[in-house]
């Protein structure tokens, strides 16, 4: 089996919600328990829904859509 | 229960180590799960895809999921967004290209990795601006100026001007000889001026004036270079540069050599300044 598992737009909010997380009236991806708390992005930055690509591992990183992300994924994907 | 158990319990005919078995998530309440289902939860298609559909498993299975999935993710497993894996697979496949290849090879040896992820980016968007694709090499700029600031702009303007192929891969094999103990060094200091300063290159945008050239050009004479290479691309810009030239040659104190190199909508002009450097780049 590949080690990717591929998910498409209309699964984004419940796959988040398998990982405890949702998404705030901004639009932020945030903890389902406290809302204050945004999850962020491997740069350090709050991630929004529009560029919540994927999770992987390292204490469950969340991954954006951006180019420079999918650069730095790139080597870690077969 | 591991994740591959639990998988071969929802998914029919499930070969956990088949490597062309894709696994893939939706949540498509309309989805017709009649068709090729399993306990009404998985619908398979294409062969080697078998699908979970949220919206239509079972309580139970959705709970055992979202304890399962966490250790699956620790254990190596990526979770990614279908435009993202198809992203990830179209900028490995441009790096088999021969000019991006060449462009990858000369720089990994040379630069930090983080500009070399920026350069990476970078040949991804200018081969989709080869590709005419102008949207996409937009949003890419876009993204790479947004993350990475002037440094991301100035690489990607470099890389679509062809930089490293023009002038970067010359002046190394330059240096190689001329300084054969310390090439590595002194190209580096150059590169690093080079990405951060621009200090011999103008790239003219729609936003920028004529005045808006002028000053730059004027700007990059305090680098002491004796050469300033003026790229355009689209008719508008293209006029923009040739007034300021004309402007810079009418009231500029030094005498004015200038080369006009037009191709396809996109110029390349070079101004030598015929005063002497007052500052050596080397130094």
């Amino acid at each position: 089996m590949n080690k990717v598992i591929t998910f498409d737009k209309s699964a984004k909010v419940a796959i988040l919600e398998l990982f405890g997380k949702t998404v705030d009236a901004q639009g932020y991806i945030v903890n389902k328990g406290n809302s204050a708390e945004k999850v962020l992005a491997a740069d350090g930055e709050p991630l929004e829904i529009a560029q919540f690509a994927g999770i992987k591992k390292g204490s469950l990183v969340f991954v954006k859509s951006d180019i420079n992300s999918v650069v730095s994924l790139a080597d870690e994907i077969q | 229960m591991a994740f591959l158990e639990w998988l071969g319990k929802v998914i029919k005919d499930f070969k956990p180590f088949d490597g062309a078995v894709q696994i893939h998530i939706t949540n498509n309440s309309t989805t017709n799960t009649t068709t090729n289902t399993y306990d009404g939860n998985i619908v398979s298609y294409k062969n080697s895809i078998k699908e979970i559909n949220l919206a239509v498993l079972s309580d139970e299975l959705k709970k055992e999921l979202t304890s399962l999935l966490p250790s699956a993710i620790d254990d190596g497993m990526i979770l990614l967004e279908d435009n993202t894996q198809k992203l990830i697979l179209e900028l490995k496949q441009g790096e088999q290209q021969q000019d991006i290849r060449i462009v990858l090879d000369f720089l990994k040896p040379k630069i930090s990795q983080e500009d070399l992820n920026i350069w990476r980016a970078a040949l991804f968007m200018r081969d989709c601006y080869r590709k005419n694709d102008k949207t996409k090499t937009q949003r890419l700029k876009y993204q790479i100026m947004q993350k990475y600031g002037d440094k991301g702009r100035n690489i990607t303007n470099l890389c679509t001007a062809e930089y490293v192929e023009k002038f970067l891969m010359p002046l190394h094999a330059d240096l190689a000889v001329s300084h054969p103990d310390d090439a590595g060094r002194i190209f580096l200091k150059f590169y690093d001026l080079l990405v951060d300063k621009l200090p011999f290159s103008v790239f003219v945008c729609s936003k920028m004036s004529k005045i808006d050239i002028i000053v730059e050009i004027e700007h990059k004479k305090r680098y002491g270079v004796k050469v300033i290479y003026i790229h355009g691309i689209g008719a508008a810009n293209i006029d923009k540069i040739r007034d300021a030239i004309r402007d810079l040659e009418h009231n500029s104190e030094c005498e004015i050599e200038k080369k006009w190199e037009e191709e396809n909508k996109t110029v390349v002009a070079s101004i030598r300044f015929k005063i002497p450097a007052t500052k050596n780049l080397q130094n």
